[in-house]
C-alpha cells in the first residue's frame, strides 16, 4: 500500500516539543488524519511511502517536474476528513449536500473572480444552528453557512482575506438562492493565530 | 513516553553513502524543521534528528554537516537537553542557532547567562570578522533574535564574529576547528541575510554540492520503489490532493501497471471533484482510477461513533481490509462487515 506521508508528518509523530521544565521529549499528538504509526497489524499490507522525507513544496516541484498539471499541483489545501470537518455537529446526508452545494458556489465565484491563486483557501462551513429568515413573505428557518477566505504563505499563520465586497455578495446571493436551506451567510474575520483556518 | 523516545529517528533513513547531507539535531526548536527546508533549497539534503544521537551514530551517517537547533530550555536548568559532547571532535563542521549556540558554548568551558535584557524581533548585526560564515552578508544586515539567555564569555580558542547592540556575542567561531555559533535564528525569513550565511555553511564551510535536486530525486525515488516492490502489486487510495496525485504519478512511472489506484468517494469531498478527478486521470493521464462507492458505509460508520471524523483515514485503512486481490488487482469484497467499519 503507497501512502503520501511527508516528512512533516514524520517528524512532527517523532515527537519534537521539549518540556521546559523538565527537559524531556513531550510527545506531540500525532495529527489525526495520518497513519504515520503505520498500518494495524491485522492488515497484510507492506508500506510504500516515497515521499515520506519531502516538504510539501518539494511534493509540488516534484509533481510538477513529473508531468502533473498545475490545476492539481496548485490545489487549495483541502483536509483529509473532507467536509465531514466543515460540518460542526452531526454529520448527515442532507448537511452534506447543502454544504456541498455552497461550497461548489464559493469555488465557482472565487475562480471566477480571478482569486483562486491569490487565496490560500476559501470554503464554506455549514453551522448546526437555524437561525430566522424571511424570503418572499415566508418566514425561514434554516442554517448559516460561514464563509471562510484566508490568505497565508504556509498554512502556519493566515490572515482573512480582503476580498472586494461585491465577491461577497454575489457569493452570498448565490448561496442563500440557490441552496436549500441556508438563510444567512456570514464571513468569518478571524486571522490565525488566534483562531485557525479550519473550524474543527 | 518511553516507547515515544525509543520512537525518536536517531539514524536517518539514508542508506547510500554517496549522499551529502546535512544534519539538524532537534532541541525542540518550532524552528527546526524550517531549518532543514532552508538547507534544502540550497539543493543540499538534510534531515531532523534526535538532539540524543550519539557522536558515533552521528559519525556513521557520513554528515558534511551538524546543525544544533534552538530550543526553549535554558542550557544550566537541570535537565536541559545535551547533546553527546563527542561531537565536537568527530572534524565534522557544526553551527549552534540559538540554543545550540549557547549549548556548544557551554560545553567547551565558556559562559551562558540570563541576560539583563532579552532580544526578541529584529536586531541588525554590527559584524566584527566577514570571514567565512559571514561572507557576502551585508554588515548592519537585519537577523531576527528570540532569546533570554546570552552568552557571556568564550571558550579557548572562539572569536567573536558579530554582535548586536543588545547581544555581544551574536555570531562566533573556532575557525579551525569549525565550530560556528549564531544567536540570531538566520532561517526565518525576517532575517535578511539568513540565507546568505547558510549558504556560506553549506557551501564553502561544509563544502557541499548542489546535487539535491528535484530529477536526482524522482529518478532515485523510481529506483527505490522498483528495488522494494519487485513484481508486487501496489495500491494507492488516491485523494486527488497534490500528495497522493504525485504518489500516483511517480509510482505509475516506476511500476506501471503494478499500480492500483482507488478512489474512495467517502460522500466528504467537494462537489464534482470526484468524477473529474477519475476523468482526468482516466482520460489524460491514462492511469485508470477505481471508483469505490462507499458514502453510505461511512455516513453509517460515522453514526456509529464520532471518533471517525477524527480518524478518517484510519476509517479507509480499515475499508481496505475488505478487500481481496485477484489476479488484475484488487476487488472489494462484497459484503462489507459492520463491525469492521468500527474506527481504529
Amino acid at each position: 500500500m503507497a501512502q503520501g506521508t511527508l516528512y512533516p508528518d514524520v517528524i512532527e509523530s517523532a515527537d519534537t516539543n521539549i518540556d521546559p521544565k523538565t527537559g524531556e521529549r513531550v510527545a506531540v499528538k500525532i495529527k489525526s488524519h495520518h497513519n504515520v504509526g503505520g498500518l494495524p497489524k491485522d492488515l497484510r499490507f507492506k508500506l510504500v511511502e516515497p515521499l515520506r522525507k519531502l516538504f510539501k513544496d518539494e511534493v509540488r516541484k516534484v509533481g510538477r517536474s513529473i508531468g502533473l498539471p498545475e490545476e492539481i499541483v496548485n490545489r487549495h489545501p483541502f483536509p483529509g476528513p473532507g467536509l465531514a470537518i466543515r460540518i460542526l455537529g452531526e454529520v448527515t446526508n442532507d448537511r452534506l449536500d447543502i454544504l456541498r452545494d455552497a461550497d461548489l458556489i464559493v469555488r465557482q465565484e472565487i475562480n471566477r473572480s480571478g482569486l483562486y491563486h491569490e487565496v490560500w483557501q476559501a470554503f464554506a462551513v455549514l453551522l448546526p444552528v437555524r437561525s430566522v429568515g424571511v424570503m418572499g413573505d415566508q418566514r425561514t428557518y434554516a442554517y448559516p453557512i460561514v464563509l471562510r477566505i484566508v490568505s497565508s504563505e504556509d498554512g502556519m499563520t493566515a490572515d482573512w482575506s480582503r476580498v472586494p465586497y461585491d465577491l461577497l455578495e454575489v457569493i452570498s446571493n448565490r448561496i442563500v438562492n440557490e441552496v436549500r436551506g441556508v438563510n444567512r451567510v456570514v464571513y468569518d474575520i478571524t486571522s490565525k493565530p488566534p483562531g485557525t483556518i479550519e473550524w474543527e | 513516553m518511553t516507547l515515544q523516545i525509543e520512537q525518536l529517528p536517531q539514524v536517518s533513513s539514508v542508506n547510500q553513502v554517496d549522499r551529502q547531507m546535512v544534519a539538524i539535531l532537534d532541541f525542540g526548536s518550532q524552528y527546526s524543521e524550517l531549518i532543514a527546508r532552508r538547507i534544502r533549497e540550497t539543493q543540499v539534503y538534510s534531515e531532523v534528528l534526535s538532539y540524543r544521537t550519539s557522536a558515533e551514530k552521528l559519525q556513521q551517517l557520513n554528515l558534511k554537516g551538524i546543525i544544533l537547533s534552538g530550543g526553549p530550555s535554558s542550557v544550566y536548568d537541570e535537565g536541559a537537553p545535551q547533546c553527546d559532547p563527542g561531537i565536537w571532535d568527530l572534524g565534522i563542521p557544526v553551527l549552534g542557532v540559538c540554543y545550540g549556540m549557547q549549548l556548544m558554548v557551554q560545553q567547551l568551558g565558556g559562559g551562558v547567562e540570563r541576560a539583563s535584557r532579552g532580544e526578541y524581533g529584529k536586531a541588525f548585526l554590527q559584524i566584527d570578522d566577514p570571514t567565512d560564515l559571514l561572507t557576502n552578508v551585508d554588515d548592519g544586515t537585519t537577523m531576527w533574535m528570540s532569546h533570554g539567555d546570552s552568552v557571556t564569555h568564550l571558550p579557548d580558542g572562539f572569536e567573536l564574529l558579530a554582535h548586536t547592540e543588545n547581544t555581544a556575542c551574536a555570531a562566533i567561531a573556532h575557525h579551525d576547528r569549525k565550530l560556528y555559533g549564531v544567536q540570531f535564528h538566520p532561517e526565518v525569513v525576517h532575517s535578511l541575510g539568513g540565507m546568505a550565511l547558510i549558504r556560506n555553511f553549506v557551501y564553502h564551510i561544509c563544502v557541499c554540492d548542489p546535487t539535491w535536486t528535484t530529477a536526482a530525486f524522482v529518478e532515485n525515488a523510481v529506483r527505490e520503489i522498483r528495488a522494494k516492490v519487485g513484481d508486487k502489486r501496489v495500491l494507492l487510495a488516491l485523494s486527488g490532493g497534490v500528495d497522493s496525485s504525485t504518489l500516483a504519478f511517480l509510482l505509475h512511472r516506476a511500476i506501471g501497471d503494478q499500480l492500483t489506484c482507488m478512489f474512495i468517494d467517502q460522500g466528504f469531498m467537494r462537489k464534482l471533484e470526484p468524477e473529474r478527478l477519475v476523468k482526468l486521470f482516466h482520460e489524460q493521464f491514462h492511469i485508470d482510477v477505481q471508483y469505490v462507492h462507499a458514502r453510505e458505509r461511512f455516513l453509517a460508520a460515522i453514526a456509529e461513533s464520532l471518533i471517525l471524523k477524527k480518524n478518517e483515514s484510519g476509517s479507509v485503512t480499515n475499508l481496505f481490509k475488505c478487500l481481496k486481490k485477484n489476479r488484475n488487482g484488487w476487488v472489494l469484497l462484497t459484503t462489507w462487515r459492520r463491525e469492521r467499519c468500527t474506527p481504529m
